[in-house]
């Protein structure tokens, strides 16, 4: 990465991230008042029935949250940021994926953020911090990677085809219950359980879960396919962005 | 400084494929995997040579439509040519459209820093400094794009990129934008850059505006050049 995209990236996010937070009025609460709320109804549904099954449901609930809705509203944000940053794309040469990765950016940003006030409750009131919190690392990185490659993909196909988003809806609506942010994974029948497995954002959220409550299982190979599934995304949405630029910007 | 060229453009074609409103999502998908549109293809430019040397300002003439905004847009690389080629000696700003890219949510300063860096310009405090004197804006530092004046607005991206250190210019109709004081000073600038070897290129349906700097004029016409020489030959329109 030269120092000039580097820069130009940083200074989009940078922008990106005023504008997202200036044009409401509680600005940066708005991303930490969803997943509270959403928390409040999952845990008050669930506590009675999975609370029995899963040890420590709080915490368990609050992770899977925390990935969930990093991935879900990342993509969703990315996906009209093309059409949003129009003028930008289609008066500048600045490569296609640059508008997307800042708006990304901002949303992991937020998502560090989360991120930041659960390890501190953590480290107050349940010991901390442990050695297994080195995992955070790779697990962010790659999270991250498909978050851009997905959003890389559903931006430029937002650009010509508007049905995208409502179809991308459904779809994030779908995958909220195939993924298990508030079901212990042993809950699935042995037989179905290949298809949460198939899923990355499972691995992303059960290693966070590993790293949040002591003696969680966890393993290794979950967070190698996350690792996988998020180079691939990247790459092959990179590649899909940057070949379709020219269209885009005719298009725009 | 004259001589070498800083932009040569070779048997330029671009042809769009006009498109149909949106239908539904099957017809779109057809038209986005196989490429195919209803409606005939428009060219936009045909066979397009000319090169423009280090020292020269080129006044782009031509009515709506004729291909002067697009064939900026292929100079500056957003556009790819269906056929011919485009080769650019040097770092080239881009001024295309007014107060494109700028962020009404975000302040006078903040502005300046995302044009400086779209620029390739690393915004230092100096750097700010110098831009919000060279704009006039310094009293608006702190005030959100949006309480601007439409002629207030161009000078950001105006003045951001007279300031980058490019040597290639190129300019789509906004020397008409901001106010008498404002043109003669961007003017002023741009003639400084163009002796100091910087080649600019800029789109107008007022050759005249900058008479003063245009060496040169190209008119395009459906897509072709129909007059490339000094302005005082060019035939009346």
């Amino acid at each position: 990465m030269t120092r000039t995209y580097s820069n130009t990236l940083l200074v989009l996010a940078r922008a990106e991230w005023k504008m997202r937070q200036q044009s409401t009025f509680l600005g940066f609460l708005w991303t930490l008042l969803n997943p509270a709320l959403l928390f409040l109804v999952l845990y008050t549904l669930f506590i009675k029935w999975i609370g029995k099954l899963q040890p420590d449901y709080a915490v368990f609930l609050i992770a899977g949250i925390i990935e969930w809705n990093y991935f879900s509203s990342a993509t969703t944000y990315a996906l009209s940021t093309l059409l949003r940053r129009r003028s930008l794309v289609a008066n500048y040469p600045v490569a296609p994926e640059l508008p997307v990765l800042a708006c990304v950016l901002t949303s992991a940003f937020s998502h560090y953020l989360e991120l930041a006030s659960l390890f501190a409750v953590l480290t107050l009131f349940a010991g901390g911090p442990h050695l297994n919190w080195l995992l955070l690392v790779p697990l962010e990185l790659s999270l991250l990677a498909l978050i851009c490659g997905v959003s890389f993909f559903v931006s430029v196909l937002y650009v010509f085809f508007l049905d995208i988003e409502r179809i991308y809806a459904i779809l994030m609506s779908a995958a909220f219950f195939l993924t298990p942010v508030f079901y212990p994974l042993s809950t699935i029948g042995a037989g179905r359980r290949w298809l949460p497995e198939l899923n990355p954002l499972t691995h992303a959220i059960e290693a966070l879960r590993a790293m949040a409550i002591p003696g969680y299982s966890f393993t290794p190979g979950g967070l190698a396919f996350l690792a996988a599934a998020g180079l691939a995304a990247a790459a092959a949405g990179t590649i899909f962005i940057r070949k379709t630029s020219a269209r885009v910007a005719e298009r725009l | 400084m004259t001589g070498e060229n800083r932009i040569t453009v070779q048997g330029l074609t671009k042809t769009f494929s006009l498109q149909s409103p949106r239908t539904d999502l099957f017809s779109e998908a057809k038209k986005f995997l196989v490429g195919r549109y209803p409606l005939v293809p428009l060219k936009a430019l045909e066979d397009i040579s000319f090169s423009v040397a280090a020292g020269q300002a080129v006044a782009l003439t031509g009515h709506n439509g004729s291909g002067k905004s697009t064939l900026l847009r292929l100079l500056a690389g957003i556009l790819k040519p269906g056929a011919g080629a485009v080769r650019i000696n040097g770092k080239t700003a881009p001024l295309l459209g007014f107060g494109a890219a700028m962020q009404d949510l975000l302040s006078v300063e903040e502005n300046i820093r995302v044009f400086a860096a779209l620029n390739a310009v690393a915004a230092g405090p100096q750097y700010i400094e110098h831009i919000l004197a060279e704009t006039g804006l310094a009293g608006f530092r702190h005030a959100n794009a949006r309480e601007l004046s439409s002629g207030m607005r161009v000078r950001i991206p105006f003045m951001t990129a007279l300031h980058s250190g490019a040597e290639v210019f190129l300019i789509d109709e906004m020397l008409s934008a901001g106010d008498a004081d404002f043109r003669a000073a961007a003017i002023a600038r741009l003639a400084e850059l163009k002796k100091a070897g910087a080649a600019i290129i800029f789109a107008t349906h007022d050759p005249g505006q900058a008479a003063g700097l245009v060496d040169r004029l190209i008119t395009l016409e459906h897509g072709r050049i129909s007059y490339d020489g000094p302005p005082a030959a060019a035939p009346k329109a």
